[in-house]
């Protein structure tokens, strides 16, 4: 094997634990700054470091490599003939283990490392996965159509990395089966045209240093009213220019699909997305003091939502350039982000929505966003008594999206403009917020539509008990309380628009949260309650208020074969208006029983209970499911075969009934399933 | 063709005669309720209206437009041709002819490119509200009969119907179908929805188990999107966790799932988990069935939506345990799916295999087999313990882990491998949930 040995660096970096006593470590390499993975190397230590029981641990990168140290009278010396260096680059970091087994940090040194040529190393987690799924018996009052055992399910899966060099590749791909048309991952969308054995996701990512090229299921843009995030299907490719300056393109479908249609993403141009990116650190000696990015974008959609989406969907095509502007100074005491955008949108001809008729056309609008977030830090991590510190943050926020701004790539309310302060601090574990902001729409002031001001408070605040109290605080809960007020109401009646005062809202609403959560070594418990009030004034809708009022309670407990949760809520509902009460009811209670490292039972029985007075709308339901399971195998060795089987009673039971409008349902369900299931790694 | 500000005068007339005097005077025999809704000027808007009357009619399109024009010698009020703005896409259309004909539940969609054209004609002067008209045919040669419904501009808060206007549901991780080993919780996921008006919203997030008989599209929509004989008919999974949560005049809310931990992974197979939403009591979008003639009684329907909720799947398969061992390494301790305190020693061990030079102990995250390692530990032969430092046992906190050790020998080549197991925390705190606030 030709190899090419590069080198390991070892870089002493200032870390020492801050007061942490320990021996003296200098790293020995022979003089050599540079060091070869099968070359040997001291950790030379002061030979008066006290006897107190305490050893030393030294980890490297992610793995601890202490025993293959051996203590020479010079300290401790690597054995490159155990194991080789790693390659690539990593922290060695030493460790005084203390006789109560806690870890101090000592010191910390820097190793860097390429090593040979061709792929350092090859991962791959190859996986065939088939289901089978039964009906042994059933009654009750079944709609559906039997299936018999030949129904199945299954996924392949691929997870593949390969390094070589400063090359990494990173594959996944993911294929979903099954026999039964309506499982199929597309049946949704095609019906029985699915096909039975289909594309879930696939990617491929190549990195190279601060480079890479990625293909398949991807997310990209980081412009917030332009492209941000947006996860499809395509490709993207980021350059590296100069010091801190990068320059990435992409094309990605109109949105996040599956399937074996479309394989790359980019073969439908009505409903894609172009986009490009150049960013730069502006003052590359300091890097995240200032950095700015430039994006620009041009797509169009068609009436499609993605295959994780339910929505509204339009024709829709936009063009538009944004910045941002990310800065930092004082040590990091003030951060400032501030973003722009300008987008040209308009709706292209929707066959679907004219359906004939000749629509009054769309006028193409170019409308702007922007955006100010500031955050300074009043205090930071200033001492608070001995064992806590405190922290506090102003926060300033200010937005503004023009109306009928719209961008194909970016989820963005228009017609708003908003303002926000926000303060958040810690007092030792106890986290605060309070935070009030104002908000407006019809910023075009058109006098025929609504305009809408909006007001809100919010205050929350966290506190571990357990954690304020020394010693032991089993019986201290995590207590977390939220409240919220929002204020919502419109200007004066618009004119010429069809409004009369009762349509103008004026409400007032306000919501609170409770949670306590306990937990100890074998059990956890947590008690929320989430109450709110809405408050219409508006002339015509001064009694169209609601209360409701949600307790909930949680318990677990857990042992090494055992497990048991169990859960209550009750909500209860008050339309002031109509005079109506609702309260619904939920007791669920569920368990596993790992009989055997094969051999395990689990089941759920839950019980929900809904009514509604003086309508006496009611509606009940149980739902009882237990499930035992089998596990066969392995067969083989790293590749192999392994199995399961199963059994599952369920029993349903559901009634229904409202004499106001005059329906009774009642129905009863059990079934028997059982299933063999086969994984081939 | 653009609407022209000349003809401000017409159109306000129009609009008066429409809202208060046409109705009645040129009606057929079909009511409906709400007659007048606020609709988001800036996006979608969707409404549950109910009609009520029909005698012998089928409902047929639905248009949008800006003006009204008497539809003689049919009965009603229709759309000036001049000034539609859409008909009712069908990829929209979830309404329901009752049973026995008389009456028909109507779901209206607004596309936001409907709202954007009535808008810029606003802009242009013209009168803001726009109309809504559904058509009947009556099956035994009696003229169509066209019903109109009023929309007034607005913002998207208070006094909107309480709507689903997109809802987009999505693991963590971003995968579009989860790859989960039994036993392993799935990543957390959540759903990001974007409404209009104010609210609760609730429901509860459930669980299609392999071998039941998969939802229909009636039982993806909202409970509110269905009259109200057909809510009970919505087919009940495995109910995983209830929520109840308050949604402010906003428009934008995160609904956090439930602990993954809840949810059922010890049978393989594919899973499906439904975000079932169920209608809720909001003043805006009640539907009084009196005042459309449609029977007695005020139908509740917040959180309706025009579309199907979308489901996320997540498939359990190999195995958990010893999957992938030769058989030769066997693990001792801890034993598979054991919990652990995440501040109490965590403590490995082993047998020996001959042949081998050291053994690589491998700590990652359950669930999620591609990801690095958390953390690792080589030993020489003859040791086959190990006690990990305190910050992995802390890594339980953050959700469960997977171990094995894998033999290496002379030359670096591994000889032998465990299977894996999965090591649990027993302090796991149940995860919060956001109520978009």
């Amino acid at each position: 094997m030709l190899r090419e040995i590069l080198t390991i660096a070892l870089i002493a970096a200032a870390a020492r634990a801050a007061g942490a006593a320990g021996p003296v470590i200098e790293v020995d390499t022979g003089g050599a700054e540079w060091i070869r993975p099968e070359e040997a190397f001291t950790l030379r230590l002061d030979p008066g470091a006290p006897d107190d029981g305490s050893r030393l641990a030294v980890v490297v990168g992610s793995t601890d490599v202490t025993d293959l140290f051996r203590r020479t009278p010079e300290g401790l010396e690597y054995r490159t003939d155990l194991r080789p260096l790693p390659p690539g680059e990593s922290d060695l970091v030493v460790y005084r283990v203390e006789a109560d087994g806690r870890w101090a940090e000592l010191d910390r040194f820097r190793l860097q490392v390429l090593s040979e040529r061709g792929f350092r190393s090859v991962e791959t987690t190859p996986r065939l996965d088939l289901a089978s799924q039964g009906l042994v018996d059933r009654g009750g009052d079944q709609e559906a159509e039997d299936r018999g055992l030949d129904d199945w399910t299954g996924q392949a899966v691929l997870d593949a990395r390969l390094t070589r060099a400063a090359a990494e590749i990173d594959v996944d791909v993911q294929l979903q089966g099954a026999t039964a048309d309506e499982q199929a991952l597309r049946f949704s969308e095609l019906g029985p045209d699915a096909p039975s054995v289909d594309l879930a996701s696939y990617s491929l990512a190549v990195r190279r240093g601060r480079g890479s090229f990625e293909l398949g299921h991807l997310a990209w843009g980081s412009s917030r009213y332009l492209i941000d995030g947006f996860a499809s299907r395509g490709a993207a490719l980021t350059l590296p220019l100069w010091t801190g300056a990068e320059v990435g393109v992409a094309a990605v479908n109109g949105t996040s699909i599956v399937g074996w249609d479309n394989t790359l993403g980019l073969s439908d141009g009505d409903h894609q997305v172009l986009a490009g990116r150049f960013g730069a650190e502006l003052l590359p000696a300091r890097p995240g003091a200032l950095q700015v990015g430039v994006t620009v974008l041009d797509g169009s959609l068609r009436p499609e939502a993605s295959f994780l989406q339910g929505a509204v969907t339009d024709a829709e095509q936009s063009d538009g350039v944004g910045v941002d502007l990310h800065g930092a100074t004082w040590a990091g005491r003030v951060r400032l982000d501030a973003s722009w955008a300008r987008s040209r949108f308009d709706n292209p001809f929707d066959a679907a929505l004219a359906q004939g008729d000749d629509l009054v056309p769309v006028a193409e609008e170019e409308r702007d966003a922007r955006a100010l977030d500031l955050e300074v830090d009043l205090l930071s991590d200033r001492p608070l008594g001995e064992r806590f510190t405190t922290r506090w943050t102003l926060g300033y926020h200010h937005g503004l999206v023009e109306p009928q701004y719209r961008s194909v790539a970016a989820f963005v309310q228009a017609d708003r403009r908003d303002d926000l302060v926000r303060l958040t601090g810690a007092l030792g574990p106890a986290a605060v917020q309070l935070a009030h902001s104002r908000s407006r729409d019809n910023l075009d002031d058109v006098p025929s539509i609504l305009t809408t001001r909006t007001r809100t408070d919010v205050a929350s605040l966290s506190v571990p008990l357990a954690q304020l109290r020394e010693g032991t605080g089993l019986w201290w809960p995590v207590v977390s309380y939220s409240w919220q007020r929002t204020h919502q109401k419109g200007d004066d009646v618009p004119v010429d628009s069809g409004f009369d005062p009762s349509h103008v809202p004026d409400q007032v609403s306000r919501s609170q949260g409770l949670g306590l959560d306990w937990s100890g070594a074998y059990w956890r418990f947590g008690y929320r309650f989430d109450g709110s009030d809405q408050d219409n004034r508006q002339p015509g809708r001064e009694l169209a208020d609601f209360e409701t009022r949600v307790h909930s309670f949680s318990g677990g407990l857990s042992w090494t074969r055992v497990d048991l949760g169990l859960d209550l809520s009750e909500e209860r509902g008050r339309n002031v208006e109509r005079g109506e009460r609702t309260t619904t009811r939920r007791y669920g209670l569920n368990g596993l029983w790992r009989t055997t490292e094969r051999w395990g039972w689990n089941g759920s029985l839950s019980r929900s209970r809904s009514h509604t007075d003086p309508t006496a709308a009611r509606n009940e339901s149980w739902e009882g499911d237990l499930q035992t399971t089998y596990r066969l195998g392995p067969w083989g060795g790293t590749h192999g075969v392994s199995g399961q089987l199963y059994l599952r009673y369920s029993n349903t039971r559901f009634d229904a009934s409202d004499p106001v409008f005059g329906f009774a349902e009642r129905r009863r369900a059990w079934a028997i399933r059982s299933g063999l299931n086969l994984s081939l790694y | 063709m653009k609407l022209s500000a000349t003809r401000r005068p017409i159109l306000a007339l129009t609009a008066w005669l429409a809202a208060g005097v046409l109705p009645g005077l040129a009606h057929g025999d079909i009511s409906r309720d709400p007659n007048g809704v606020n609709v988001n000027s800036q996006g979608a808007t969707t409404v549950f209206i109910t009609f009520g009357g029909l005698q012998g009619q089928v409902p047929v399109e639905a248009t949008w437009c800006g003006e009204l024009v008497p539809a003689a010698p049919d009965l009603g009020m229709k759309c000036d041709p001049a000034t539609v703005f859409g008909r009712l896409p069908i990829r929209f259309d979830q309404s329901r002819l009752a049973a026995g004909g008389g009456v028909f539940t109507d779901i209206m969609s607004i596309p936001p490119s409907v709202a954007r054209r009535a808008y810029q004609a606003a802009v242009r002067g013209e009168t803001s509200s726009f109309f809504y008209v559904r058509r009947f045919e009556s099956t035994t040669g009696g003229p169509d009969e066209y019903v109109f419904v009023t929309c007034r501009m607005a913002g998207g808060g208070a006094r909107v119907p309480l709507a689903l206007l997109d809802v987009r549901i999505g693991f963590a991780t971003g995968d579009a179908v989860a790859a989960v080993e039994v036993g392993e919780a799935p990543p957390s996921f959540e759903a990001e929805i974007a409404y209009n008006g104010t609210g609760r919203l609730q429901g509860r997030w459930e669980v299609v188990l392999p071998g039941d008989d998969p939802p229909a599209s009636r039982d993806l929509l909202t409970e509110a999107t269905l009259p109200p004989d057909e809510r009970p008919l919505q087919r009940r999974y495995l109910a995983v966790e209830r929520f109840n949560v308050f949604l402010p005049p906003t428009g934008r809310v995160t609904l956090t799932g439930p602990d993954p931990r809840r949810l059922p992974a010890e049978v393989e197979g594919l899973y499906q988990i439904l975000l079932r939403v169920e209608a809720s009591d909001d003043r805006e979008a009640d539907s009084n069935l009196a005042a459309a003639d449609a029977g007695n009684g005020v139908v509740h329907s917040g959180a309706v939506a025009g579309f199907p909720l979308p489901t996320l799947r997540y498939f359990v398969g190999s195995m958990p345990g010893e999957r992938g061992g030769d058989g030769r390494l066997v693990l001792l301790a801890p034993a598979e799916g054991a919990t652990a305190l995440a501040d109490r020693p965590l403590d490995f061990s082993w047998t020996q295999v001959e042949g081998v030079l050291t053994y690589r102990l491998e700590i990652g995250r359950a669930g999620d087999p591609g990801s690095e390692l958390l953390f690792s530990a080589v030993l020489q032969q003859g040791i086959g313990v190990y006690r990990a430092p305190p910050f992995v046992a802390a890594r339980l906190a953050d959700g469960p882990l997977r171990w094995r050790v894998v033999g290496v020998g002379p030359e670096g080549e591994e000889v032998t491998s465990s299977g894996w197991r999965t090591l649990r925390s027993a302090t796991e705190r149940s995860i919060e949930r956001t109520d978009g606030s």
